[in-house]
């Protein structure tokens, strides 16, 4: 069972916003494998053997191929490597591309992850509560747009053995009005059953997922966190350089620790749990 | 106490000249189940709305409304239409938004609802997921949500199948009975209803003809047309299937007149058809046979492939594998009529000597829109009268008719086998079915499980079959019609 999924959807699609975010921001390969392991790890946690699947399948082939790419593409660097047809190819440009590969990596893991924790349905909760009445609006669009095709289905249906004198466009064009008065009468009737149940006046916005003390402390947590790093990378704590050559150029062990804890807070709440549970089973 | 009540309630639309609503002076008492009957545009859908004075319709109105509800929960008549959102709990939420309750409230509402309606199982369901019985189960339990004391329905149970408006009508019964909610609803067919009812209305052009408990207006005369057909054939007048048992004793039945085997006009052979590849089959393996001037009835439970099998028919649909071999040329009519019109006038539609036959003169300037339920689906059949055909295939055509309407139905139905036609109907309405069919076919699981003269395969299925049939199977061998019986 995942803990972290259970948060408000406010909390899990913040985080998945903004570590997607960091991921792409902090391009030093220290952090990015950071961020990888933390995504694949998690997602295993979600999917069991299909997560260690799904990035085995994929990943590795990802970086191998857009590693080999950049260096074929791109020539800086000082290491150079071979020389074929006078260029040189060198393991700067070679490593870059690698970096990038990580990169896409870990943002496909975490895109992977948050589809399967902020569902459809949890991501209209959001908005629901940030805009309530474009998120009916689009609600209604949503369900109103199944019905549409049924109905335009149903009357070229039902037209197909009446009037075959007609030609084939004049034939569309008498369905597609007979589409839209159909469409506009059903839509009174919606109108009117919304107007039966009290529409019209100020609402509010119903949302199953409730909000508690823990979801503020994470917010607030994750809120905390980003801008630090942020402000970190912008004072460049965070800095790699690849060219003229590799070099680290500012580690910050606090930078580090701090990206460490925000990549594995799924993975943590996760544990934290889990010990819970062998302490409460121990104690039976 | 009274909780509705009009005095000399007249209404007239706009453009139009005869009243819709003339002289209505009816009081309705708190706690009251109130059954609403009329033919199809009496004006039982305009005194439903005039009662909620945010669907009153427009027009000139006399009179006055006295409301004394303090809540009224409004079940228009299709569901699918009625909804808002995309899952059952954000529907049920939908009434108690607009009311700006509290999220903590509103859970607790749901919860409460879910559990009163039987819904708590599918509170995150898809409403595209759920069976008709369900949405209409959905449709009354989110206009309910709010806390109400009357209930109004317009014709719930249209367009549901035999097991839904079973559902349906019991569910209306706990909610009078448990919640006290007054209950008010329109409806073309009383069984099942009338004997839980506490007060009958029946409505005739505007007018109020009855207003009185079902046991006084049995014995009334022009009254007992609306009554199921158990209850008219007895001078006892039974108002269940349960008592009217004992009294069908005296019945004997017709013996079996033998039908001429005509030509087939219809066959198929060894048909399957599936949405797509790896749905499932809507009907596999199916054969099935139609005679020239016959009417062929097919009924199954909802899902079970019907319209598909007329769609085939029809060629509108190819099927996977098997053959369809038709003999003359074929005429559809969908479930619901108005997929039909086109235009915006019905003198469009038809020509006057059409609209003469099916008495539809007095509406040719009108919107195909603006007739009853009854109406279109006349209109829809002077839409088809017009082209030729030898084949007629109706989905459901009985399903918007009050009593009048369905035997106008199959005088026109009987008119066309006379004319040599071959007539196939798809129906839930087994009493109709049993009226007018010659053969029937019993479909299930996409295969036609049993096929054969009326009588034999209505008498022989115990649950889907005719009132007549249910009331005499203990002693007569294959009566399933009036018509049937001695």
């Amino acid at each position: 069972m995942d803990r972290f999924s259970k948060f408000n959807p406010y909390v899990t699609f913040l985080f998945f916003i903004l570590q997607i975010l960091l991921t792409l921001m902090v391009f030093n390969p220290c952090y990015l494998a950071l961020s990888l392991f933390s995504a694949v790890l998690y997602k295993i946690r979600l999917d069991g053997k299909g997560g260690a699947v799904f990035f085995l399948k994929f990943c590795p082939v990802l970086i191998v191929v857009t590693a080999v790419f950049n260096m074929l593409f791109v020539h800086y660097g000082m290491t150079v490597l071979f020389n074929l047809f006078d260029m040189n190819y060198t393991l700067e440009s070679l490593f870059y591309g690698f970096c990038q590969g990580v990169m896409f990596s870990a943002v496909t893991m975490w895109f992977s992850c948050y589809s399967k924790v902020v569902t459809a349905e949890k991501f209209l909760a959001v908005f629901a509560r940030i805009a309530p009445n474009s998120s009916l609006v689009f609600s209604m669009v949503l369900s109103f747009i199944p019905r549409l095709i049924e109905n335009s289905r149903e009357i070229s249906d039902a037209h197909m053995l009446i009037d075959n004198s007609d030609s084939r466009l004049k034939k569309s064009i008498k369905n597609f009005s007979a589409l839209l008065t159909l469409t506009l009468e059903q839509s009174v009737e919606t109108a009117d059953s919304m107007k039966a149940r009290g529409f019209g006046g100020k609402r509010s916005s119903y949302s199953k997922y409730p909000f508690s003390v823990i979801d503020a402390v994470c917010i607030v947590l994750i809120a905390i966190l980003f801008v630090i790093l942020c402000v970190m990378k912008s004072l460049g704590k965070m800095i790699f350089i690849f060219e003229p050559m590799i070099k680290m150029s500012d580690f910050s062990p606090f930078a580090f620790v701090l990206f460490l804890v925000f990549s594995f807070l799924p993975v943590i709440i996760n544990l934290t749990e889990d010990m819970r549970w062998l302490y409460l089973k121990r104690k039976i | 106490m009274v909780i509705f009540e009009t005095e000399n309630l007249s209404f007239t639309y706009p453009d139009c000249s005869s009243k819709a609503l003339d002289n209505i002076n009816l009081k309705i008492n708190k706690g009251e189940f109130v059954l609403l009957m009329g033919r199809t545009g009496c004006g039982k859908s305009t005194l439903l709305r005039l009662l909620k004075k945010e669907l009153s319709p427009f027009g000139k109105s006399d009179g006055t409304v006295i409301n004394k509800s303090m809540q009224i929960a409004f079940v228009l008549q299709n569901p699918d239409t009625s909804f808002v959102a995309e899952n059952v709990r954000a529907e049920l939420a939908f009434a108690l938004e607009n009311e700006g309750l509290k999220n903590s409230e509103i859970s607790l509402k749901i919860g409460e609802a879910a559990s009163f309606f039987d819904l708590s199982d599918m509170l995150d369901k898809k409403i595209s997921e759920l069976s008709g019985g369900e949405r209409a189960v959905l449709s009354i339990a989110a206009a309910m949500i709010s806390a109400t004391d009357a209930l109004i329905l317009d014709e719930p149970l249209a367009q549901l199948d035999p097991k839904a408006t079973v559902q349906i009508i019991s569910l209306l019964k706990r909610v009078n009975d448990e919640l006290g909610v007054t209950v008010i609803m329109a409806s073309h067919t009383s069984h099942g209803i009338i004997d839980i009812c506490d007060r009958l209305v029946i409505m005739n052009n505007g007018r109020i003809d009855f207003n009185d408990t079902p046991d006084v207006l049995k014995n009334t005369d022009g009254a007992i047309e609306y009554f199921p057909v158990y209850t008219s054939l007895f001078p006892e007048r039974p108002l269940t299937v349960k008592e009217a048992v004992s009294y069908a004793v005296n019945f004997s039945e017709k013996p079996y007149a033998d039908i001429n085997k005509t030509d087939v006009t219809v066959k198929l052979k060894n048909i399957t058809f599936a949405y797509s590849k790896k749905e499932k089959d809507i009907l596999s393996r199916l054969c099935f046979e139609a005679r020239e001037g016959t009417i062929h009835s097919v009924i199954g439970a909802n899902g079970s492939g019907k319209t598909t099998l007329l769609k085939l028919i029809a060629g509108i649909k190819k099927p996977y594998s098997g053959k369809v071999k038709l003999n003359g040329t074929v005429a559809y009519m969908p479930q619901n009529p108005q997929y039909l019109f086109t235009k915006d006038k019905i003198s469009d539609e038809i020509d006057e000597k059409t609209a003469v036959r099916f008495s539809l003169e007095d509406y040719l300037s009108k919107h195909p829109y603006d007739l009853s339920g009854g109406q279109m689906q006349k209109l829809a059949f002077a839409i088809l009268s017009q082209q030729n055909f030898d084949i007629l295939l109706l989905d459901e055509p009985s399903k918007a008719l009050d009593v009048f309407s369905k035997k106008e139905l199959e005088k026109y139905l009987k008119e066309l086998r006379c004319q040599g036609k071959t007539v196939i109907i798809v129906s839930h309405d087994l009493d109709f079915i049993g009226d007018i069919s010659d053969y029937v076919s019993f479909l299930s699981d996409g295969i036609i499980a049993l096929t054969g003269e009326k009588r034999s395969v209505l008498s022989s299925l115990n649950y889907y079959t005719t009132q007549i049939r249910r009331i005499t199977r203990h002693h007569l061998s294959s009566a399933v019609s009036q018509g049937d019986l001695i």
